[in-house]
């Protein structure tokens, strides 16, 4: 299945290569979308060079479970094992570990627990005592704190704490009406979050220590999911004000709001993820009656260019650690399996092909590369 | 080749048909465009892409089963769609097809009919056909008259699963039966003829519901049907979210279900597929067992064991509805009839109305790939909530300068002149920016226009970003929809930026009203046109 996956895509891709280096032409802007799907997957050399590794969630058992795969080589270790279902969090700054947030249903009850995930297989340290609410980790850039939202206190809070068990755990927020999504910047100093304590979500910026509160937005819908740019220049945030939901960044001064897709036809937008860089901001959009494509939008300006054609839903859209490439979730072979392309939407290629839906892709580059062939791994979607 | 691609000669007949009573209550509103531009006529289409008359006929034939019954079972279970099913309560296995085949009836159905199980959850007439073999084998066990098709409502009874008699009476009288006695049809997207129940006398010979009902306490137009598997909410619990659920199932079922003692689940309210009717079955005060199912904590080196804190469980109020999350469409009526009770829940439990607190069952897991469900209007939903709640004409007209952010129906934005510059420079705005123009001996205003439906008083607030450039002497002109000014403001744009600034309260009449910032002033400042609110 994966083999002839493979090997049919290339071969489509191949005399589109043939045509395009007759033209001169290599990937236009707003074309590339549809052209890039059929230009064949990586090679197996390009394939080798790709960094790091990609943390995932895996529905191959009856529970979800934290999976990771090389992209270089499509070898798959299984990180987490608990009964529970388990997501890939954030990954701590020095990579050595993942916040992962497990989730199960007990006696009626839906409960989270944040857990660090030590990539080596070392113990799982639960961070905090499983409860309601315990999601959305976000790390300071040392590595020493994260915050979080959490229900210990409150219906939700953002809760700042050191990454070990029974640590001290600072409630940062106070409005009754809710908090949620922290961000912090990358130079560890601020905290964005969602709050609803006007009766509807908006964007607020707070010191990290919670003091000095901010509010960045003012509108009667909805403000939400803040994510502050690996350069600190702007906090991206999703709203529906305009009757549609659209990725829309500001500076983190309140100033120079704008929505990323200009005039582009992109449809609902979501999950935005930053470039490492900063300079670019990689979403989903669904257009009317259409399947949700991945696009690509520059801050320096212009139209947002379409990453993927719309053929098949694609969705959670992950820049490598170098920015040169992206992985994403693609509904395209019927099951949903993780594919990468180059940033320009170049090279689609599978990474995963287990039965059972693998999503959810976290890359980052691991401190030490864990050993191969460790654990259940095995390669995959060569 | 598909197999339900055969022409069908009744079109004329069916559209006739169509003409004169269809069972859905026609929707209501048109949902936001941006979110779902199929027409309500599409999106009902969509739900049955195949040609099904000859499939039904066929297996009514080989099985001695009424083909209307057929044909009335399955738009009672899925309005004639081929759903792929979810287990949303432990003991309840996922429904497939048309004909909603559960579990062991699946199984049963697909033996007698001499069809693969898997046939029956993926292929439109071997699922039908599984179905009239089990209702076939009912009909034997029942000893009933295969020519009456009033004696068969016994054996649908069985093939519902409803354990509850007065479940049973509903989905028999009210459902089954009722769609019988006043016909439906469905159109393919093609605009063939899917499926047509031609209306007939079909009277049901099964006991009819009763009639004594309580009315809920918390919610004066639910029926109170009690369910047995609650309990206290932890003292001071502050209940301040709404679970969205669908009963992957019908709405009979899923009452008589979570009041069942047995299932060990319930919800606070079901609504009805069409949205006709909500029954309670938790008091709001109380905690429903809606969220989860057992779970066996011992299995993870009792990690997840003694809980402490807060829950969802505790602090939420669960909804379900009839039907399946699998299902391309929602009729309106039921969207409608949920959004008016959420709000009413939302104001007796001073809940927030937005979507982190009105949430779909699948939200409270941390990531979903359905996000936040594939085919439930949430847009929709929640303004449906907010309007219920206080807004359009009895609340708030907020008309900002960035006409994509206004709701052009009820106020609208108009800049005259050249001189107005679109900025975002100055922090604290409303929405994605303001208008700024140097003053100057000349009007050319940027006008807030707003609509009353009928005469009314109103309180007119503006908002704008201050800075020293700005003008101490803003003039704001009142003018009502007969070209009456009512009054001119100036105001201090140096100071009380990024907030609301009240103008001063008019009568208005009825129609287009409007809020005029003009540039006539000092010269020598900037005047700031962001947003104005009229309440």
């Amino acid at each position: 299945m994966t083999r002839d996956f493979a090997k049919k895509a290339w071969w489509g891709g191949a005399r589109r290569w043939a045509v395009l280096a007759l033209l001169g032409a290599g990937c236009k802007a707003g074309t590339c979308g549809s052209g890039a799907s059929g230009s064949g997957p990586l090679s197996e050399q390009e394939r080798r060079g790709l960094p790091g590794v990609i943390a995932f969630v895996s529905e191959r058992a009856p529970q979800k479970d934290v999976w990771w795969v090389r992209p270089a080589t499509g070898e798959q270790t299984q990180l987490t094992r608990g009964p529970e279902d388990e997501y890939p969090g954030a990954p701590s700054p020095d990579g050595a570990s993942l916040v992962v947030v497990a989730a199960a249903e007990i006696q009626g009850l839906h409960v989270e627990q944040l857990r660090l995930a030590p990539l080596d297989g070392g113990p799982v340290v639960m961070l905090a005592p499983p409860r309601g609410r315990a999601r959305n980790p976000s790390w300071s850039p040392d590595g020493s704190w994260f915050v979080a939202e959490s229900d210990a206190q409150s219906f939700s809070d953002v809760v700042r704490q050191a990454p070990r068990a029974d640590a001290e755990v600072t409630r940062l927020t106070q409005a009754p009406e809710g908090n949620f999504e922290p961000s912090v910047s990358p130079d560890g100093t601020q905290v964005a979050f969602a709050s609803s304590r006007t009766g509807d979500p908006e964007i607020y910026v707070m010191k990290a220590d919670g003091t000095d509160v901010r509010r960045l937005t003012f509108f009667h819908k909805e403000d939400m999911a803040p994510k502050w740019s690996p350069d600190g220049k702007w906090i991206s945030f999703v709203s529906d004000r305009e009757g549609r939901v659209r990725v829309f960044v500001v500076k983190p001064d309140g100033t120079d709001v704008k929505a990323v897709s200009g005039s582009q036809q992109t449809g609902e937008e979501r999950e935005p993820v930053w470039s490492p860089d900063g300079k670019k901001l990689a979403f989903v959009g669904r257009a009317k009656d259409q399947k949700a494509r991945i696009w690509v939008a520059d801050m320096a300006g212009g139209e947002p260019v379409a990453l993927t054609d719309g053929k098949s839903t694609d969705d959670q859209p992950e820049w490598s650690p170098d920015g040169k490439y992206l992985a994403f979730a693609s509904e395209r072979t019927g099951d949903v399996e993780l594919f990468l392309m180059r940033a320009d939407g170049s090279g689609q290629t599978q990474l995963t092909s287990t039965k059972g839906a693998d999503w959810l892709p976290r890359w980052f580059v691991p401190k030490t590369l864990p050993p191969a062939g460790q654990g259940t791994g095995r390669a995959e979607g060569t | 080749m598909h197999p339900f691609r055969k022409p069908l000669a009744t079109l004329a007949a069916a559209l006739a048909l169509a003409a004169c009573g269809p069972q859905e209550p026609a929707p209501t509103q048109t949902p936001a465009a941006t979110e779902d531009s199929r027409t309500p006529a599409q999106r009902e289409a969509e739900r049955t892409p195949y040609q099904l008359d000859q499939a039904f006929a066929k297996a009514g034939a080989d099985f001695g089963v009424p083909a209307e019954l057929l044909k009335a079972i399955s738009y009672t279970e899925t309005r004639w769609e081929m759903i792929q099913g979810q287990v949303e309560f432990e003991g309840v296995p996922a429904a497939f097809g048309l004909m909603a085949l559960r579990g062991e009836k699946l199984s049963e159905g697909a033996r007698l009919a001499g069809v693969a199980e898997e046939a029956v959850r993926t292929q439109p007439e071997a699922n039908i056909r599984a179905a009239a073999a089990l209702l076939s084998s009912y009909a034997n066990e029942l000893k009933l008259d295969r020519a009456d098709v009033g004696a068969w409502a016994p054996a649908a009874a069985k093939y519902s699963g409803i354990d509850n008699a007065e479940a049973q009476a509903q989905y028999i009288h009210q459902n089954v039966y009722d769609v019988m006695r006043k016909g439906a049809v469905a159109q393919t997207p093609a605009g063939d003829l899917a499926v047509s129940l031609m209306p007939t006398q079909a009277q049901a010979k099964f006991p009819a519901p009763g009639v004594v009902r309580s009315m809920s306490a918390d919610y004066a137009p639910a029926i109170w049907r009690p369910s047995p598997n609650y309990n206290s909410r932890p003292a001071g619990t502050d209940v301040s979210m709404i679970v969205i659920h669908t009963c992957e199932g019908s709405y009979s079922s899923c009452w008589s279900w979570l009041t069942n003692s047995a299932s060990g689940v319930s919800a606070h309210y079901v609504v009805n597929e069409s949205g006709s009717e909500i029954s309670q079955l938790v008091l709001e005060s109380n905690r429903g067992w809606h969220v989860g199912a057992s779970y066996d904590c011992s299995l993870n080196g009792s990690v997840m064991c003694g809980l402490n804190g807060t829950s969802v469980n505790n602090f939420s109020v669960g909804i379900e509805h009839g039907g399946s999350a699998s299902q391309t469409s929602f009729p309106a009526g039921q969207i409608d009839a949920s959004a008016k009770l959420s709000c009413d829940i939302t104001q007796g439990q001073g809940i927030v109305r937005d979507s982190y607190h009105i949430v779909a069952h699948g939200r409270l897991q941390p990531a979903s790939r359905t996000d936040p469900g594939p085919n439930w209007p949430w847009s929709t939903y929640i303004s449906k909530i907010q309007g219920y709640c206080g807004g359009g004409s009895t609340g708030s007209i907020i008309i900002d300068s960035n006409q994509a952010n206004n709701d052009t129906s009820k106020g609208y934005v108009e800049v005259t002149g050249t001189s107005w510059v679109s900025s975002t420079n100055v922090a604290g705005y409303y929405g994605s920016g303001y208008y700024a123009s140097p003053t100057a001996a000349v009007s050319e205003p940027v006008t807030f226009y707003f609509y009353l439906p009928a005469a009314a008083t109103k309180t007119i607030d503006a908002w704008w970003t201050s800075a020293t450039d700005r003008s101490t002497t803003a003039p704001f002109i009142i003018t009502n929809s007969s070209g009456t000014r009512l009054a001119t403001v100036n105001v201090n744009q140096q100071i009380n930026g990024g907030r609301w600034n009240t103008l001063g309260t008019w009568s208005f009449p009825a129609g287009w009203n409007k809020v005029q910032l003009s540039r006539w002033t000092t010269a020598g400042y900037q005047v700031i046109a962001d947003a104005v609110q009229v309440r």
